[in-house]
């Protein structure tokens, strides 16, 4: 997926293909070819002019319209997908509740969030990299297994989270954090996302050639950017 | 600007909001710029990490996950006194719904 001359850890290279190749494959609520169009619709986005009348209003509820792009996926999951690709600090729990009243279900909604977060890593890195984007995975045929954690529980998060307990590990942090167990709903969501993740950082002791202070305050630039209050 | 003390922020910052961004050919300018006083590695890497982010923030800000306890606990008094504190997902609520 990348060429050998960057400077990307076996580990990153590894991940990322994985990813790639896992979103080709039916999830357990998408058939490939919907995993892989979702991939489709992110990137479309990016070019999207009402996504962009959106970005510039007050609220991005107050502007209704069509979506630029041709997708298999229903309208309530393309628009889901260009919102959160284009504006995800916007995203509340008001509209996550009327996107469910669609039909859509909680385990479908993690799923969606786990390819379009994968995909935007991936494209994120390419581009950064001044790499063309990957080509889209071929899709597989297989048909979705429907599994789930049925343990989930509520943390006051939007939707059930894998259950664990609040320890704390010997870098002071949780060991196991919100964020890890905010898609446990579904567990092929959580490994597919953290496949991807996980080699481009970590907690304490960062592998990488910048030092961990310097890897936090990347960290926290994002999250302002991106209004992430977590 | 406030600087805060790690090295080489401005690069950092700098490289951080064009990958977020999309200003993929100012990316391209500003790679080389660093290169002044970053290697190619830590340039790599710190595009590795806003990458990363990039996808777990949408993560966090698509399943209004909450703070961990621990953490809500133990940096209360920072985030008191910095005005983080005020910040969560119901306030985006209040902010952008109709």
């Amino acid at each position: 997926m990348y060429p050998s001359n960057l400077l990307l850890s076996d580990n990153l290279r590894h991940g990322h293909s994985a990813s790639w190749d896992a979103i080709g494959q039916a999830g357990d609520f998408f058939t490939a070819a919907q995993r892989v169009d979702m991939v489709r619709c992110a990137r479309a986005a990016v070019h999207c002019e009402l996504c962009q009348q959106r970005k510039q209003a007050l609220s991005p509820y107050a502007v209704s319209g069509t979506h630029d792009g041709d997708s298999l996926l229903e309208p309530e999951l393309v628009d889901m997908i260009h919102r959160l690709r284009t504006d995800p600090g916007r995203l509340t729990y008001a509209w996550f509740e009327q996107l469910i009243d669609t039909g859509l279900s909680q385990q479908e909604y993690v799923e969606v969030v786990s390819v379009v977060t994968t995909s935007v890593i991936v494209d994120t890195l390419h581009q950064s990299l001044g790499l063309p984007l990957a080509a889209l995975p071929d899709p597989s045929p297989g048909k979705p297994q429907g599994r789930f954690n049925s343990k989930a529980v509520d943390s006051g998060a939007w939707v059930p989270v894998m259950a664990a307990a609040n320890d704390v590990a010997e870098h002071g942090l949780p060991s196991v954090p919100n964020i890890v167990r905010s898609m446990g709903l579904v567990p092929s969501a959580v490994e597919l996302f953290f496949t991807t993740f996980s080699p481009h950082y970590s907690l304490a002791d960062i592998q990488l050639s910048i030092s961990q202070a310097q890897a936090e305050f990347v960290a926290a630039r994002v999250s302002s950017i991106n209004e992430c209050f977590y | 600007m406030t600087h805060i003390g790690v090295s080489n922020e401005t690069q950092l910052r700098s490289l951080t909001d064009a990958a977020i961004h999309g200003a993929w050919d100012t990316l391209t300018e500003l790679r080389a710029d660093a290169a002044a006083v970053m290697d190619t590695q830590q340039i790599t890497d710190v595009l590795v990490v806003a990458a990363a982010f990039n996808g777990i923030t949408r993560v966090a800000d698509a399943t209004g996950i909450p703070l961990d306890p621990d953490t809500a606990r133990t940096t209360f008094d920072m985030r008191e006194s910095t005005g983080i504190q005020r910040f969560d997902y119901s306030e985006k609520s209040a902010r952008y719904d109709l």
